[in-house]
């Protein structure tokens, strides 16, 4: 029997418990509840953070999540509004992060999947080795601006007035981004397609 | 408030090639060690939130009362300074401080009073006038600290105590009783005036 595939158990679903109760208990330093929200929010901000081209994404990814536990407090609002406030911490802690590491030698990332951690079925893993492979050269190919925000609206998943409040720009900025980027990418594979 | 895919529809598989990219959990050991390093901030966020707030309230307390105190010191303060300044003279009817005996000038029969001109008492030595004459009492409104003119500056005795005799006076002044000679009067009988030679 083939294991599960990853990539299809991205989004455990949370929403069995209400949101309010869950935020409750991880006021609380209940285990149950963070573990809940690191499941379903560490993956989007992972993703992020290595779209982005962190070299440490993952210990990025547990600072992100020290610092959710330390402004818990001020938080108010849904699932939705959460899932915005983390990633707007992944990505002030991305610029904190490239500030510190621009006096250090560039590092060669690795694509998602190569570090040998993650052992998923075989042909999945060339089908999203070849996938990300195309989808790292296609993204290499945006300007940081336009790579962040097509990046928190296809992995985070975010609206484009989300997507303004953690990047800092108004909403016309972030289509405007948004749709060259997409130009951008559509040229290119339209080129590799001819 | 549309998403991705709801927005772009076409754009499904490229959507779906980028998830698939990017979107995956960390590796195991990674999420335990974070998960663990997780509810161990939480609950020291929890545990100081829970003390902090009582302890920061018993340190506004404290300041509060710092700071009050400060002010009633500073008060005080300010209010002896301007006493020091503006301290009213001691009246008369205040109870004079005895003098010492060896601070007041003179002999034993001058303090007795036998004829001899009274001196002011040293008001260096003696803050409070002892004198029961108003006109010896200091000013009002004289500085404590200050030296007062000083009665005894004067050598000079009051001239209308000097009439007891001799001593009294150091400049005795001559007036006709004693002092200028008697004027020789002619004699009403016609002889011959008694100090007048005889012829």
């Amino acid at each position: 029997v083939r294991p599960p595939a990853q990539t299809i158990q991205l989004l455990p679903p949370i929403a069995e418990r209400p949101f309010d109760e869950l935020l409750a208990g991880a006021r609380d330093g209940a285990e149950r509840a963070w573990t809940e929200i690191y499941r379903a929010f560490s993956p989007p901000v992972l993703g992020y953070l290595r779209g982005l081209g962190a070299a440490e994404a993952e210990d990025l990814t547990g600072e992100v999540f020290l610092q959710v536990v330390r402004d818990l407090h001020r938080f108010e609002g849904d699932r939705a509004a959460f899932k915005a406030w983390v990633l707007t911490i992944a990505h002030h802690r991305f610029i904190d992060h490239t500030r510190r590491t621009r006096r250090r030698p560039l590092v060669l990332l690795p694509a998602p999947g190569d570090d040998g951690r993650v052992a998923p079925d075989a042909e999945i893993e060339a089908f999203a080795r070849l996938g990300a492979g195309r989808v790292r050269e296609l993204f290499a190919l945006l300007s940081p601006d336009q790579r962040a925000v097509l990046l928190l609206r296809i992995v985070g998943d975010l609206t484009v007035e989300e997507v303004g409040r953690v990047v800092g720009k108004r909403p016309g900025a972030v289509k405007a981004l948004q749709r060259r980027g997409l130009a951008t990418l559509a040229r290119r594979l339209n080129e590799e397609a001819a | 408030v549309t998403r991705f895919t709801d927005e772009l529809p076409e754009l499904a598989p490229l959507v779906q090639a980028t998830r698939d990219a990017y979107l995956q959990p960390p590796p195991p050991a990674v999420r335990e060690r974070h998960v663990a390093m997780i509810v161990a901030e939480s609950r020291r966020v929890a545990a100081a939130g829970a003390v902090t707030a009582p302890a920061r309230g018993f340190r506004l307390g404290w300041r509060r009362f710092g700071l009050a105190v400060a002010l009633a010191a500073a008060v005080v303060v300010v209010l002896l300074v301007g006493d020091a300044d503006n301290r009213p003279a001691p009246r008369v009817s205040d109870p004079p401080s005895p003098a010492p005996l060896s601070d007041r000038a003179g002999s034993p029969q001058e303090r007795l009073g036998t004829g001899e001109p009274e001196r002011a008492p040293d008001t260096r030595s003696a803050p409070a006038p002892s004198l029961p004459e108003p006109n010896a009492a200091p000013e009002p409104g004289a500085l404590a600290e200050r030296p007062q003119p000083q009665p005894e500056a004067d050598p000079a005795p009051p001239p209308r105590r000097s009439y007891g005799g001799p001593e009294a006076s150091p400049a005795p002044l001559k007036g006709p009783l004693d002092t200028e000679p008697p004027i020789p009067t002619a004699p009403e009988s016609g002889g011959p005036a008694p100090d007048a030679p005889p012829p």
